[in-house]
């Protein structure tokens, strides 16, 4: 890209989730809607609200008992992924329209490089107002576009204002616009980054600048230097359409109906996970040697630990042990209520390493062939007896669309 | 604590020590070398966690006088700067003197070293052994026991006892067995043993055992290896080499290890070592470096190789074809690995099927044997 100014933009959807049910049945229109879990069964957390739930403090990713008591007029639906999933191809390839570059970073959000386009289009806000009429004339769905020099900056100022906001940002605004603003809202600064730079005295995104760039990359490694670069505005990574073409994890969790207690039910929920993420893993054609396990409860931090295991392997029950291995490691015993397995460290599964001491071949034929007869009967038409017990998790998983990914 | 010492002996017998000289300073005085000379000359001492070796330089070797004593005694020098002062000193011949505080000094010509010593009462004793477990066997055989397994052990620590190297002894055959769970070597040989000497587990890490293979590289003679509990002893001439011993049981690998096949292929190891290594050009760049064999009944083997981005090989071995056509994939580091290990011109391939593990042995002998698990390939 060299030297040359560059014009980026992101295309935020609003509220995506809600605004495209709202799209389609239009009784949902302007009143308050939360798109969660089956709200029957507990189900964990807001997927997303609409505009007029958020006015009442409700939050993506908020317990929908905690919503509900915010908003008790809210409307609760389930998520259709697969619609949602339409309307993000859509969106992205009218936004393709303008540019070849179009990189899709979430399943509502795509970073466009305009550069070298504007004799087309004008300028950056310009080409942003078109885009915002072309998604809400042809999709219904409203949009927050932001346009700056580089991906960081759009998406900052996508961020500025919602919904339906159109701003730009340019290098010289950094110190007015984003010093400022609490050092939690620069893109990269999670919560756990934002407690650690709290310690160290660092509250808004104006202190991390003006903070010595030895010290954070002593403290945090070469993150540490990208955050002290972000908080000057500074970024050079490119748009790149395929950004999500290869998979680096595979990845399911489950919010638990109740708060599980028992290692034996956890058992439970683990082996089916694994059976999940292992079955996906097959079907995507590959093989993980990192296992990841997630769990979450009501009073703890989220426990967050991975292992590496001897051999690669898209297979239930190697899966599982190392889960349970981490499991023993790193559980004490709290309540949980929520619980992941993710896979990574993939690779294709063309060529699998037989083991002397495994039976490998015989599971690895087993599983397809349980594959096979699931793409044949659905997947509740096999399952392991155990999933019969109280504490499993699988029937109601067998009837999610994709379920979410971690 | 006075003598004169021969700079190449010297530099030679702390080369050696210097393997087992432990870097991290958990224990500070493992990182140094111990020095005892009395009557029959210098012994050197270096020790980490896993593995001793002592070397000693006796006052005499061939009619050369290597070590003249004038006073015996005893110090522990920092290993990393001894070893380099002595490698880099000018003369033929070191004067080492140390004062009764272990401050020392090293003379060599014009150059004069002085170091400070540790007391070597600190420094730990060496295991003690009964010596009624105890057997013999000649370097040589010792060293390409050694050879014919160390490379088929696991490198990954978590591994366990697979990261060692099984040695059992039974009615005076001593038996080599590695595997990391994908290949699997086997070596056996007739030692000198007691009658009734019976041992069965006992493994000795990976590690050791090759730096026991290069410590043996130029010494002939016979060696003798005593155990006790979690420890072993290996005493050649002038070397006393100590390794701590792995815990747990090692898997039982006689039930793994295919007593018939449906093929059998005899073959030369060159011709087949080198298409192998040829079409390991394709393969090595890929994550598994997977090749291809098919076996023919007209009394072929095909190597074949292929790689998505970079291109593929094909070519044909002629051999002796008895049983079934088969075809198998395996990873080619692994046969390389086997192939080069094989003391004989001829090999002998027992094939049981497309997913089960393979043999190779010397055809002309039954001391040894190689096994390798096929790759499941779509």
């Amino acid at each position: 890209m060299g030297k040359r100014k560059r014009t980026v933009l992101l295309a935020d959807m609003n509220a995506f989730y809600a605004s495209v049910e709202q799209t389609l049945d239009p009784s949902l229109r302007h009143r308050p809607l939360i798109v969660c879990g089956d709200p029957d069964q507990r189900h964990g957390i807001v997927l997303a609200a609409s505009y007029e739930a958020k006015a009442f403090g409700v939050k993506t990713g908020m317990p929908v008992s905690r919503a509900k008591e915010l908003c008790p007029d809210a409307k609760l639906i389930p998520p259709h992924m697969s619609t949602y999933v339409q309307y993000s191809v859509r969106i992205v390839d009218i936004l393709k329209e303008f540019s070849p570059l179009v990189e899709p970073f979430s399943i509502d959000e795509a970073f466009v490089e305009l550069t070298g386009c504007e004799a087309l289009f004008g300028d950056g806000e310009t080409a942003a107002r078109q885009i915002q009429q072309r998604i809400d004339e042809e999709t219904g769905i409203p949009c927050s576009i932001g346009v700056g020099p580089n991906k960081l900056l759009a998406k900052m100022a996508a961020d500025l204002k919602k919904p339906r906001g159109l701003t730009v940002l340019t290098q010289k605004q950094v110190a007015k616009r984003l010093w400022p603003l609490p050092v939690v809202r620069l893109f990269g600064v999670g919560h756990r980054m934002e407690h650690h730079l709290h310690r160290m005295g660092i509250r808004t995104i104006g202190d991390l600048a003006q903070a010595d760039p030895d010290l954070l990359h002593h403290r945090f490694g070469i993150i540490g230097r990208v955050l002290h670069q972000s908080a000057h505005g500074i970024d050079d990574s490119p748009v790149d359409p395929h950004s999500l073409d290869g998979n680096k994890s595979i990845g399911h969790q489950f919010t638990l109906p109740r708060d599980y207690t028992e290692e034996k039910e956890l058992r439970l929920v683990l082996r089916e996970l694994a059976e999940e993420v292992a079955g996906r893993a097959r079907q995507a054609g590959v093989v993980g040697q990192t296992v990841s396990l997630t769990l979450k409860g009501a009073d703890f931090r989220s426990i967050h630990r991975a292992l590496t295991m001897p051999d690669p392997s898209n297979l239930g029950r190697p899966l599982f042990q190392a889960a349970m291995t981490l499991l023993h490691q790193h559980w004490h015993g709290q309540p949980v209520r929520l619980v992941g397995i993710t896979l990574s460290n993939l690779r294709t599964d063309r060529g699998i390493q037989l083991n002397l001491f495994e039976q490998t071949e015989k599971e690895q034929r087993l599983a397809e062939t349980v594959d096979k007869i699931r793409q044949k009967f659905g997947k509740e038409s096999i399952l392991l007896a155990q999933s019969l017990t109280e504490s499993s998790v699988f029937s109601d998983r067998a009837g999610k669309i994709g379920g979410h990914r971690m | 604590m006075k003598f004169r010492i021969s700079r190449s002996a010297l530099t030679d017998a702390v080369s050696q020590v210097s393997k087992a000289v432990s870097n991290k300073t958990t224990v500070p005085i493992l990182t140094g070398i111990k020095a005892t000379v009395d009557e029959n000359g210098l012994w050197l001492t270096g020790s980490n966690s896993d593995l001793t070796i002592q070397v000693c330089i006796p006052t005499r070797q061939d009619d050369k006088e290597l070590v003249k004593m004038e006073t015996m005694g005893s110090v522990v020098l920092p290993g990393r700067i001894f070893s380099d002062i002595v490698r880099k000193l000018p003369g033929d011949e070191v004067e080492w003197v140390v004062d009764d505080r272990w401050k020392t000094v090293l003379r060599s010509e014009q150059a004069q070293f002085e170091l400070k010593g540790l007391d070597p009462e600190e420094y730990p004793r060496l295991p003690q052994f009964q010596e009624d477990q105890m057997f013999s066997l000649p370097s040589d055989l010792l060293k390409s026991m050694i050879r014919q397994t160390g490379f088929a052990v696991s490198t990954s620590e978590a591994r366990g006892v697979l990261t060692g190297v099984l040695w059992r002894m039974e009615e005076g055959r001593l038996t080599f067995v590695a595997t990391d769970s994908h290949r699997l070597s086997r070596r056996q040989a007739d030692v000198e043993a007691p009658e009734g000497l019976t041992v069965e587990n006992m493994v000795v890490p990976g590690k050791s055992q090759s730096e026991l293979g290069k410590i043996l590289a130029d010494r002939t003679g016979w060696v003798d290896v005593i155990l006790s509990e979690n420890q072993m002893m290996v005493r050649a001439d002038n070397l006393l080499f100590f390794s701590r011993l792995l815990d747990g049981p090692y898997p039982d690998t006689n039930r793994v290890i295919p007593q018939g096949g449906k093929t059998e292929v005899r073959v030369s190891t060159k011709e087949i070592l080198q298409s192998v290594d040829r079409a390991a050009l394709i393969s090595r760049d890929g994550r598994d470096n997977v090749i291809k064999w098919t076996v023919k009944k007209e009394g072929v083997v095909q190597v074949h190789s292929a790689a998505q981005d970079v291109g593929s090989v094909l070519e044909e071995v002629s051999a002796q074809v008895d049983g079934e056509e088969m075809s198998l994939s395996f990873n080619a580091q692994y046969m390389l690995d086997a192939l080069r290990a094989v003391d004989s011109d001829e090999i002998q391939i027992l094939l049981t099927g497309a997913m089960t593990p393979f043999l190779i042995q010397p055809a002309d002998r039954e001391d040894a044997l190689h096994l390798i698990v096929p790759i499941r390939t779509r």
